[in-house]
């Protein structure tokens, strides 16, 4: 097994009466891109915060590459790349040296630091803007300035939280793209985000957050096949009555039937042939079908199942 | 060096404002330094004497022609009462009574009970005119001792001493200090301006949460962090110390360096370190840049009007100035003024001593303030031990 990178045993954090963090246990191992899914205020930034030990927190026990961590910690530090969810860069220094900056905090010897730079900008496909002051950069390239600064000293850790906000699809693309190089070149990956779809894209594992709680835990994989349902059909049929419904109700595998204006989801628990059967019962009733659609369980799904809401992409 | 070097280069950004700013003030310093000298000290130097002769002897006229080269002469026999009200409305009145007998007993060598005055207790005019007088008196017993008389004494007295420059008998403290006074008055404005708004905005932009989170979680320590931007800060403080205290005075006025004028330092020296820790406390309450200026602009222009930056001290309102010692621009200018002599302040080293103290005290007291606002944040947001 590889080697545990990331070890978070039974954190609490609470803000006042707010439990921000909950009994929150994590395990990340070397190499991976794990990720940390939930709404927004569901504690993903609470945790990565207290992580680094830029929070005090009210329980529990954290380990970075099998040390203690602690706001003195240096020598873990030094290996941990942050990307923080709100960009922090300096207005007033251009792109290069807001990047050197950073990367000076790390790296002391003047001809590795520009190095480590240029290679930081020419990973996020800064070269162009080198000069630019962040107000004249757009919110992808912002945002890809913001990735810049927190690894171009090459950590072996790296926390992203949320990177891809406000971001149009080309440069979320990009990000997401290059997230996955970091990760191929060694670097083990936290990625927080409210987005099922990244998260899906990248992630080898993750833990899905609710309320400050982990939810469940595991590969895609995993969370998909725990989930009771295996699948959800979705037909456009008008005027469909009790009778066909209960009979739609009573087929193998469903568990759950919905009719609303005109639309008839049903939900399965397994099974092979659920469209098929479903058409052949309405087609056996004359009933005029329209659009015809089957989705594979979604991390929503798996969320909704959890929580009783949705996840969706909402800002 | 990272966080020092960034500190500069951030500060690089206010520099347009900065040397707006210096040029300004340089200018107008210059400006008031270079025409005040004489005519002010003149005006501010003469005292309104009202003469009640009752001797009207040759030896009371030649004293009373002396007054009279430098001072406002009238007669009167004005009662108590009017003495009084004359006194409290104008502090530069000074009621001189020449004793009936007087040029008789200064042949007889005896200078004391031979004048009575009525002035403003203890005021810069009453120890003016007084010690004017007493010179003048001490001069003439030498000459009456060598054989004059009275009368012939006193005019080769005034002879003697007219050789001496106004300004030395005045006040020995007057002579390097007294031409810079107009340049010296309006560092606390300059100062004020000048470090909060090229230092604020900098460590704003340096401690921003987002930015001090980021910084944190890197492998530096809060300390070094601390320090590293303590000496930016202090960098800049230091140059513009030495340019503008030190060197301009020094080159571009070619002041001699005199004892007054490194108590003058001292005195910058002291309102620098306020002005530090006004710069600590502002950065760390206000979390704006716009709201920076305008912060900046009430606290400059507003301890400057009232501690006597622009208006004269002499010119305030009682109340006013009851106001203003609670403020440290105003112990600055006292100081300044016992320097030069002017506005009724005598200078002494206790006074000295005083002011300077005092405007360490402030420093001190805003830099409590501060830890104390930091305090409070961080227990918000601790880290955890
Ligand atoms: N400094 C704070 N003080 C009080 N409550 C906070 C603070 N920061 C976050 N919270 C609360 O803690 C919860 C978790 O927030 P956060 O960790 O930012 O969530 P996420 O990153 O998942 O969106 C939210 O309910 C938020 O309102
Ligand atoms: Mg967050």
């Amino acid at each position: 097994m590889a080697q545990t990178v990331v070890k978070i045993d039974k954190l609490v954090k609470r803000y006042k009466d707010l439990v921000a963090v909950d009994h929150l246990s994590l395990e990340i191992f070397e190499g991976e891109v794990f990720g940390l899914l939930g709404p927004n205020g569901s504690g993903k930034t609470t945790t990565i915060n207290c992580l680094l030990s830029l929070l005090s927190f009210d329980k529990g026990d954290i380990q970075i590459f099998g040390k203690n961590m602690s706001p003195t910690a240096y020598d873990i530090k030094k290996d941990i790349g942050v990307v923080m969810q709100n960009v922090a860069v300096f207005d007033q220094l251009t792109v290069y040296e807001n990047i050197d900056y950073f990367c000076g905090l790390y790296i002391k010897d003047k001809a590795q630091r520009k190095k480590a730079v240029e290679d930081a900008i020419a990973f996020t496909g800064l070269e162009d803007f080198v000069k630019f002051l962040p107000k004249k950069l757009s919110g992808g390239l912002l945002r890809r300035l913001n990735i810049a600064c927190g690894i171009a000293h090459k950590p072996k850790l790296i926390i992203f939280d949320e990177p891809t906000v406000a971001v149009d699809p080309q440069s979320r693309n990009k990000i997401l793209e290059g997230i996955i190089e970091l990760n191929k070149q060694g670097a083990t990956i936290i990625y927080t985000s409210h987005y099922m779809e990244e998260v899906e894209q990248i992630c080898t594992r993750l833990a899905v957050m609710d309320k400050g709680r982990v939810i469940a835990q595991g590969t895609i994989d995993e969370l998909k096949t725990n989930v009771k349902c295996s699948e959800t059909v979705t037909v456009e049929a008008r005027e469909l009555d009790e009778q066909t419904l209960s009979e739609v109700k009573a087929l193998e595998h469903a568990f759950e039937t919905s009719y609303e204006s005109g639309r008839l989801t049903v939900k399965y628990t397994g099974g092979k042939h659920n469209v098929v059967r479903l058409l052949n019962t309405l087609q056996n009733k004359n009933i005029h079908i329209g659009r015809v659609s089957s989705e594979q369980p979604t991390l929503n799904t798996v969320f909704l199942e959890l929580t009783g809401k949705e996840l969706r992409d909402k800002e | 060096m990272q966080v020092y070097k960034v500190f500069m280069k951030i500060l690089r950004s206010k520099m347009g404002i900065a040397i707006t700013y210096l040029a300004i003030f340089l200018f107008i310093g210059i400006y008031s330094a270079n025409n005040s000298p004489n005519q002010g000290n003149f005006s501010e130097n003469s005292a309104g004497i009202v003469v009640n002769d009752l001797d009207k002897s040759g030896a009371s006229k030649a004293l009373i022609d002396y007054l009279g080269k430098t001072n406002k002469m009238s007669e009167g026999a004005p009662s108590d009462r009017e003495m009084l009200d004359g006194i409290y409305y104008n502090p530069s009145r000074y009621y001189l009574t020449i004793k009936e007998g007087f040029e008789q007993r200064l042949a007889d060598g005896e200078t004391d009970g031979i004048l009575a005055h009525a002035a403003q207790d203890g005021s810069y005019y009453e120890s003016l005119v007084g010690s004017k007088i007493d010179l003048y008196l001490t001069t003439a017993k030498a000459y009456i001792a060598a054989g004059n008389s009275a009368e012939d004494a006193l005019s080769k007295a005034a002879e003697a001493l007219e050789k001496k420059t106004e300004v030395n008998i005045i006040s020995e403290k007057a002579e390097g200090f007294a031409q810079m006074e107009g340049y010296f008055k309006f560092i606390p404005y300059i100062f004020l301006s000048v470090f909060v708004f090229a230092l604020c905005p900098v460590i704003m932009a340096m401690t921003k949460t987002d930015i001090k989170n980021r910084i944190f979680s890197s492998s530096i320590s809060p300390k070094r962090f601390l320090l590293e931007n303590a000496l930016g800060a202090l960098s800049f403080m230091a140059v513009v110390y030495l340019l503008v205290i030190i060197l301009i005075p020094v080159f571009a006025f070619k002041t001699d360096i005199t004892a007054d004028m490194k108590i003058a330092w001292l005195n910058c020296l002291a309102f620098t370190v306020f002005c530090a820790s006004l710069v600590l406390l502002i950065s760390n309450l206000v979390s704006s840049e716009p709201l920076i200026s305008l912060i900046g602009n009430i606290i400059s222009l507003g301890m400057s009007f009232i501690c006597g930056v622009f208006v004269p001290l002499q010119y305030l309102d009682g109340s006013v100035k009851t106001i203003a010692a609670f403020l440290p621009a105003y112990w600055y200018e006292i100081l300044v003024s016992a320097l030069a002599g002017t506005n009724g302040q005598v200078y002494s080293t206790s006074l000295a001593v005083k002011c300077i103290l005092i405007q360490f005290l402030f420093a001190i007291a805003l830099f409590a303030a501060t830890l104390a606002v930091m305090k409070a944040r961080e227990a918000k947001t601790t880290h955890n031990a």
